[in-house]
């Protein structure tokens, strides 16, 4: 099959993308796709082929209608095109999808540091400790979720001196 | 105490969106225009860091171009896209970006090491806006921003350095591959291709979840010192070298006497009087030399000469800036 863009080369990638139910196909070379920015081999620092990369090549074929966000309706594959979400509640929404690529590009996924208001750090800390509490009770994690209860603890008794 | 061997500025930039609004990729034109307002109009009722507001539409390109070249906004941030509005104190060099990738992206720059003041002046700013309406942030991956690649602190503390001598002996390479695994960036400014003209390079964090702000700005300042300490090393050797102080002696020359010259030039001649300064070959205070990189890029000779300024005229304006500075010494 031949490219459908330059319609020279043999097309190599195999494009499906669905935006409010309709389908878009595409058959493309892999210098065209480059052009398009849908290749994701040789990543260099751009950021949308990055994602592409972190998520893996086979969300570039999807069989059913896609995913998307609730709030804002952005689809994974946008997502991964623009490497940009739509909303706050997008990363609720693709956290199962997200996880994987947070803890590549970033230093694990849990948020360590300042939040919102003055609060000390101290408190920070301590929250943070209660809601890796609430997330392993939820897991069923009860070895886990003793470790921090005692680290808890510890925390409040060092605050209340 | 400032040491500027290497150190030219440093920038502490916090990205920050509001709760209960869409993000900039699905914001329509109006909910754009309506979040300026907004802020606008509160800035108008309390303005504690004595911010200006300026519609980027109506920002011509020359003062756009001159504030890139500050770096006080970032290069697409030049109004030719619709919604943009810039809040500054230019004096204070501190700027809020409005409906850039983010709602709000805050920046605080400075010029001498201390990264943990400029993060303070950055919270206090963080503060007030996050009094007008509240950010988005969650629990877990701490602030949300359009980008993943900022979420947790959205904290990018950044140093901008001056290695010519690393540069010379091609340690730049190296460099950037052990800062990469310790979680920080290395990028060429001022250059054009793979050798920035200028010798000057942006070393910020590469991380923003899973690091607490803390932790960024010291993983910076370590950075800042090691640079400090490998690039003097290697400067006292370079200087020293026949072929070397002849061509720092010749450049200065040449940048008290042309008529004419490029901005690719007087980048490059610079970068061998500012290393010839720190080392107290040239009687010639370093931050001058920082100034002057900035005033002869070609939208601040714009500033000066008008708009119309082509490019042999902007030469000669820039020979005549670097004559005038440099020609007490
Ligand atoms: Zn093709
Ligand atoms: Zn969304």
């Amino acid at each position: 099959m031949l490219c459908e863009k330059c319609k020279q080369r043999e097309a190599t990638t195999h494009y499906v993308e669905t935006i409010n139910g309709n389908k878009k196909e595409m058959h493309l070379c892999s210098e065209c796709a480059r052009e398009e920015g849908l290749d994701n081999i040789g990543i260099g620092f751009s950021f949308p082929s990055l994602f592409s990369s972190l998520f893996g090549e086979d969300h570039f074929a999807p069989l059913q209608e896609e995913k998307r966000c609730p709030s804002c309706n952005t689809t994974l594959s946008e997502f991964s095109r623009t490497g940009k979400v739509g909303c706050p509640d997008c990363y609720s929404a693709f956290e199962t999808e997200f996880r994987p690529m947070l803890l590549k590009m970033q230093k694990g996924d849990r948020h360590k540091g300042s939040r919102p208001g003055s609060e000390p750090e101290s408190d920070n800390f301590l929250d943070s400790l209660k809601a890796e509490l609430k997330e392993a009770i939820e897991k069923e994690d009860f070895e886990r979720a003793a470790i921090l209860r005692d680290k808890i603890k510890e925390e409040e008794h060092k605050n209340e001196k | 105490m400032k040491n500027n061997t290497v150190l030219i500025s440093s920038r502490i930039r916090l990205a920050r969106n509001f709760a209960n609004m869409r993000f900039i990729p699905v914001m329509t034109e109006e909910e754009k225009e309506n979040l300026k307002e907004k802020i606008h109009e509160k800035l108008k009722k309390n303005n504690p860091f004595s911010l200006d507001y300026i519609n980027m539409e109506s920002l011509d390109s020359v003062h756009a171009g001159a504030l890139i070249e500050e770096h006080l906004i970032s290069p697409d941030f030049n109004g030719n896209k619709k919604g943009e509005a810039l809040l500054i104190n230019h004096g204070e060099k501190i700027s809020v970006m409005v409906n850039e990738e983010d709602h709000l992206r805050i920046q605080v720059l400075g010029n001498d090491g201390n990264l943990e003041e400029l993060y303070s002046k950055a919270k206090a700013l963080d503060e007030y806006f996050d009094g007008m309406m509240p950010f988005a942030f969650s629990e877990k991956l701490g602030y949300l921003t359009c980008c993943p690649t900022n979420l947790g602190t959205g904290l990018r503390a950044s140093i901008m350095v001056h290695l010519p001598a690393l540069t010379e002996c091609g340690q730049i390479d190296n460099i950037a591959a052990s800062f990469s695994n310790i979680g920080l960036t290395v990028r060429g400014i001022y250059g054009e291709g793979s050798q920035p003209s200028g010798c000057v390079y942006q070393i910020s964090n590469s991380v923003s979840l899973g690091v607490s702000e803390k932790e960024i700005i010291k993983l910076l300042e370590k950075a800042l010192s090691q640079l400090e300490a490998s690039e003097k090393k290697l400067r006292e050797k370079l200087v020293r070298r026949p072929g070397v102080e002849d061509r720092m002696f010749r450049r200065y020359g040449l940048l008290k006497e042309a008529r004419m010259i490029s901005s690719k030039e007087a980048t490059e001649y610079l970068s061998d009087l500012r290393m010839g300064a720190c080392e107290k070959i040239f009687d010639i205070p370093a931050d001058k030399i920082d100034e002057l990189s900035v005033k002869i890029q070609p939208y601040n000779i714009m500033l000066v000469e008008g708009e119309k300024a082509d490019g042999a005229a902007r030469d000669r304006k820039r020979a005549e800036i670097l004559r005038n500075a440099l020609s007490g010494n």
